[in-house]
Parts: C-alpha cells; sequence; structure tokens
C-alpha cells in the first residue's frame, strides 16, 4: 500500500501529540528568547496540516541550561502561552519549570495552569525524576491535576552521559511513580534515543507512567514491543519535532488499527484537553 | 519499479531482529510495492570469515520463493586472508555489489600505519579498485542504531564524512551506495566531493525533511538522481522513510523510487 494511502489513518481520529516544542527568537547570546519565532510556529502548524495531526502539546525547555533560573523559566513559559493564542485549541501549554527553585516553581505553576490555562509541566535533566528536589513540586502537579512530561532516555554512550548525567530513565520514572501513585507521569521520548526496551521494561508494572512514542529513533520493533508490555492505553502519540519518524513508526507498526487510533489519540490524555475545556 | 537500496537477512548480536530472512523482507517488500532490495548477511559483520555469511546467503537465495528480486551485495573483509579470491567468487557467484563493514571488521577507510607488512596500506581501496575491476557498485552502512542505545559490546563509532572522503575521493569511479548517513554530516571536503562525485547515492534513513530546510539543503548537495529509497529494514520501520520521500515537495517522489535501479544501470 502506498504510505500517502496509509497516512489517511490519521483523519479516522484526533491525532494528539503530547511532546512538541516551540521555540523563541533569541534576545541576545545566551539568553531564552523573549517572543515566540512566529514562523518556525506556522511551519509546524502546515506539518501538522499536511500528516493530518489534529492537536500539539508544546514546551520550551531550557535544555542546555543545567541552572535554569526561574526568570528564564517564566520567559520560556510566555513563548509557549504566546503560541497557544495564535493557535486557540491547536496548540496546547505546558510549562517548564526548575524544581531546584521551588518556591518559585510552585508559583509558576499556579500561573501557567490558573492564569495562561496550561494542561501539564515538562521537565529536563536538572534532577532525576525521584530526586527529592522533585517532591514538592510533583505534589503540587497532584494538585493542579496535570501530568508530568521528564525529558528520559537510558543513554548507553559515554558522550551523551558526560553531557546529561541526570538523564532520567524508565528506573527513576519508576521510583518516583511508585512513591506518588496519584500523580500522572510521562516517560518522554522512547523514540529519543538510548536503549528503549531498558526503559519499556522499567516501567511496566507502574500503570500511573504513561510513555510518549516521540523522537527520531524507529527501531523496529519499538511500537510492537510498547504495546506488549504496557498496553496501547499507556502510549501517547508525540514526534519531538521528529515528524516522519513519530508519524511513520506508528503507522509502520504490526499492531491493529484500533490500538494505532488509540495511540494516535493519545486516548487516555483526553481527559486533560477536556478539562481545558477544548 | 521500487528499488530499496538498504536492506539486511542475518542476525545482529546486540537486537533481535524481525523479517531477517529473504522470506521476511518480501513480506515487508509487498506491504510497501518495493520490487527490488539490496540485500547482505549481517553475520558477515561478525564472523571471523566474513564469505561463509555470503554463502550462507547465496544458499538462502536458491531456495528462495517470493516475487522481491534481491539484488545480492557480498560482504568483503579486506583484513582477512583470501579475500580478493573470495570476493573475485562471490561476484562469479551471481553476487552484484560488494559491502564494506569497516567498524566491525576493526579497519579504516582511510590509509593506515600497519605493522604486519603484508598487508595493504588503504585496505578499502583494495576493495574498491577490485570493485571497479568487475563492475560492481559498493555499500557503506554509516550506522545500524543510534549511538545512544546501543549495547556496550556494540562499537560507539559511525563511519564518518572524514573517512569516506578518504576512500571515496582516492576511486571516483565505483558507484558507492552511502547509507544511514545524511549528506549534510560529511563536513567540507566531503560535501565538495560528493558534488562532484555523481556516483555517490545515499537514503533518507538520517534526516528529518518536515518542519525544517533540510530536503531543500541536501539538493544542495547532491542532485536528485543521487537520492535513492533505502530503509535499512529490518532494523527499522519503513514508513517514516517513505514519508520523507513522498511529502517533501522538494523530492521527486517517483524518480526517488528507481533512482536505485539507475545506478545500477550506469555501470
Amino acid at each position: 500500500m502506498d504510505i500517502k494511502e496509509k497516512v489517511k489513518l490519521l483523519s479516522e481520529t484526533e491525532v494528539v501529540s503530547w511532546h512538541e516544542h516551540v521555540s523563541g527568537i533569541l534576545r541576545d547570546r545566551g539568553a531564552p528568547g523573549d517572543r515566540l519565532n512566529v514562523a518556525h510556529c506556522d511551519a509546524q502548524m502546515e506539518v501538522l496540516d499536511t500528516l493530518g495531526i489534529d492537536k500539539i502539546v508544546v514546551s520550551k525547555p531550557l535544555s542546555a541550561d543545567k541552572h535554569a533560573s526561574p526568570e528564564k523559566c517564566i520567559v520560556a513559559n510566555n513563548i509557549v502561552y504566546e503560541a497557544t493564542k495564535r493557535y486557540p485549541g491547536r496548540i496546547f501549554g505546558q510549562a517548564f519549570v526548575n524544581p531546584g527553585f521551588i518556591r518559585e516553581t510552585l508559583n509558576e505553576l499556579d500561573r501557567c495552569v490558573k492564569e495562561l490555562g496550561f494542561i501539564g509541566v515538562k521537565l529536563y535533566h536538572q534532577y532525576f525524576m525521584d530526586d527529592p528536589a522533585q517532591f514538592a513540586m510533583i505534589e503540587k502537579c497532584i494538585e493542579l491535576d496535570i501530568p508530568i512530561l521528564m525529558h528520559c532516555a537510558h543513554i548507553m554512550d559515554p558522550a551523551t552521559r558526560k553531557r546529561q548525567p541526570r538523564c532520567s530513565d524508565g528506573f527513576h520514572m519508576a521510583n518516583a511513580a511508585k512513591r506518588y501513585p496519584e500523580a500522572t507521569f510521562i516517560m518522554g521520548h522512547i523514540g529519543g534515543g538510548g536503549d528503549w526496551k531498558w526503559a519499556i521494561k522499567a516501567i511496566a508494572d507502574c500503570p500511573n507512567v504513561y510513555a510518549d512514542i516521540g523522537g527520531s529513533v524507529f527501531d523496529r520493533p519499538l511500537i510492537e514491543e510498547s504495546v506488549a508490555l504496557l498496553g496501547a492505553d499507556r502510549l501517547l502519540f508525540a514526534t519531538d519535532g521528529m515528524w516522519s519518524s513519530g508519524v511513520g513508526k506508528l503507522l509502520g507498526a504490526d499492531i491493529s488499527d484500533e490500538d494505532k487510533k488509540t495511540i494516535f489519540s493519545s486516548k487516555a490524555f483526553n481527559k486533560f484537553l477536556k478539562k481545558a475545556g477544548k | 519499479m521500487f528499488v530499496d537500496i538498504s536492506t539486511y537477512v542475518g542476525h545482529w548480536p546486540f537486537r533481535n531482529l524481525k523479517y531477517n530472512t529473504l522470506e521476511g523482507l518480501d513480506k515487508l517488500a509487498q506491504e510497501h510495492d518495493i520490487t527490488h532490495m539490496v540485500v547482505s548477511n549481517l553475520n558477515g559483520f561478525f564472523y571471523k570469515d566474513a564469505n561463509a555469511a555470503n554463502l550462507e546467503l547465496l544458499e538462502e537465495l536458491k531456495n528462495y520463493k517470493g516475487k522481491t528480486e534481491f539484488i545480492p551485495f557480498a560482504i568483503v573483509n579486506p583484513s582477512y586472508v583470501e579475500w580478493e579470491k573470495d570476493a573475485r567468487d562471490m561476484v562469479a557467484a551471481g553476487f552484484k555489489g560488494f559491502e564494506l563493514a569497516p567498524i566491525y571488521h576493526g579497519y579504516s577507510l582511510a590509509p593506515e600505519m600497519l605493522f604486519d607488512e603484508y598487508m595493504p596500506k588503504h585496505r578499502a581501496l583494495q576493495v574498491m579498485n577490485l570493485a571497479e575491476e568487475l563492475g560492481v557498485p559498493v555499500r557503506i552502512c554509516s550506522s545500524f542504531e543510534n549511538f545512544r542505545g546501543r549495547s556496550p559490546r556494540d562499537s560507539y563509532d559511525n563511519v564518518t564524512g572524514d573517512q569516506l572522503y578518504a576512500l571515496l575521493s582516492k576511486n571516483m569511479n565505483v558507484p558507492v551506495f552511502v547509507t544511514s548517513f545524511s549528506p549534510l554530516a560529511g563536513g567540507e571536503k566531503f560535501t565538495a566531493l560528493i558534488k562532484e562525485r555523481k556516483n555517490t547515492y545515499f537514503d533518507p534513513t538520517s534526516f528529518e525533511v518536515f518542519n525544517s530546510k533540510a530536503a531543500e539543503a541536501i539538493l544542495n548537495v547532491i542532485d536528485q538522481d543521487q537520492l535513492c529509497y533505502g530503509s535499512l529494514s529490518p532494523f527499522n520501520y519503513m514508513e517514516p522513510t517513505l514519508l520523507r520521500i513522498a511529502y517533501a515537495p522538494e523530492f521527486d517522489y517517483e524518480a526517488i523510487k528507481t533512482n536505485g535501479a539507475k545506478a545500477f544501470k550506469s555501470l
């Protein structure tokens, strides 16, 4: 079957990606953007229309900044807010925070959810997911009823490990999930590099940890094994900007069309969109 | 006609593979309307004597009754004894090209300082020169898995642009399929080389084309004719690479499907 025929499957459900990003226009070297990169944002929407993706949940993490300051987080989140206003009902926001600054983090989560209408939180590798520095932030997310998306990978190569020494993997996600069974966690981009099999096995018995399928890696049988270990209901569609990889790996998997639609629609998380009134 | 220039049978020691037989690949090909597949036997990356894997593939081909036409490439290890005789024998037996596996066979694509006097100093070039003599192309795969997720028993290295330059610049005549490697990732010297060396072919496994100017940038470096379809099956799902050639407006989808065949016709 021609690939253009296969893509039609996306039109049979509302497709929602839970791991995307927007970018900012840099104000000066090393500073976060002070406004949305509109051209990039608009280009993303064209891709969505081309492939049949309806909604995306976006963030702007400070990925290269180990000590992401509260001020920079606010700027980053304001850029996300600008994107949600530009495409209401299609782009939804996740707040990026650095839980090391706990008082500011709790305030920022309140602002992002209650004032800006964000529907989740995005974390990077400033701390492991099960680090005590995260606990108050997790408790706040339980109170606000928002899911926590963590940048994750079980990294094998020494060079990347050195660059991301606090990168969480399935082990850290499982630890946090067991401590907080009432919280909802997303293990980010199982196709984002790292040993994906290790990652999904580690969270298999943690029902409050979901996994998104984003990332550039499209190893066969990443999707089949994820469905076998977690079930389609615990998988969320995502590309993390790798659109062809994200859509293609799911289209190509040897699973039922029903399971594919469950994942494309990120069905388990519809409640968070509904809560936002969308 | 629809040619996939990047497929394999055999085992990968670090991960279980599905569809890793000719029958398995044929099933994938049928599902995706692919008519031809360039294939090698992965076992040859790990056997001391790579030619044993070529003989296995030959046997598998004899018993194969599927629809897809396979174009077998012999894995050649120029650091192993009598490699040249084996390579000649495999072409005589019906192999249509050579595959190099420098990372797994422990040699460089560039000239080397070797202590064994009987070893040629630029072993990969010897294979290229033999390929030229016999009129067959060469395939080099840069990587099979993302380096961040590899087994500690695997290598974290990929074949690099500098290595490819060191080899391809020394023999401009042999068609070479460089797979799982972005034409944009090879560095300045390599980029300049492939602009001239029109018989260097690439596949879309290593670059994203949506929401970036990658397709446009790639066509600034290579001609449309140099982009073939390749899936790196059975390691990868085919759909991501199909999406890349089908949806990037800069790419001619129908032409790319057949460019692999054109490469062979240019011999």
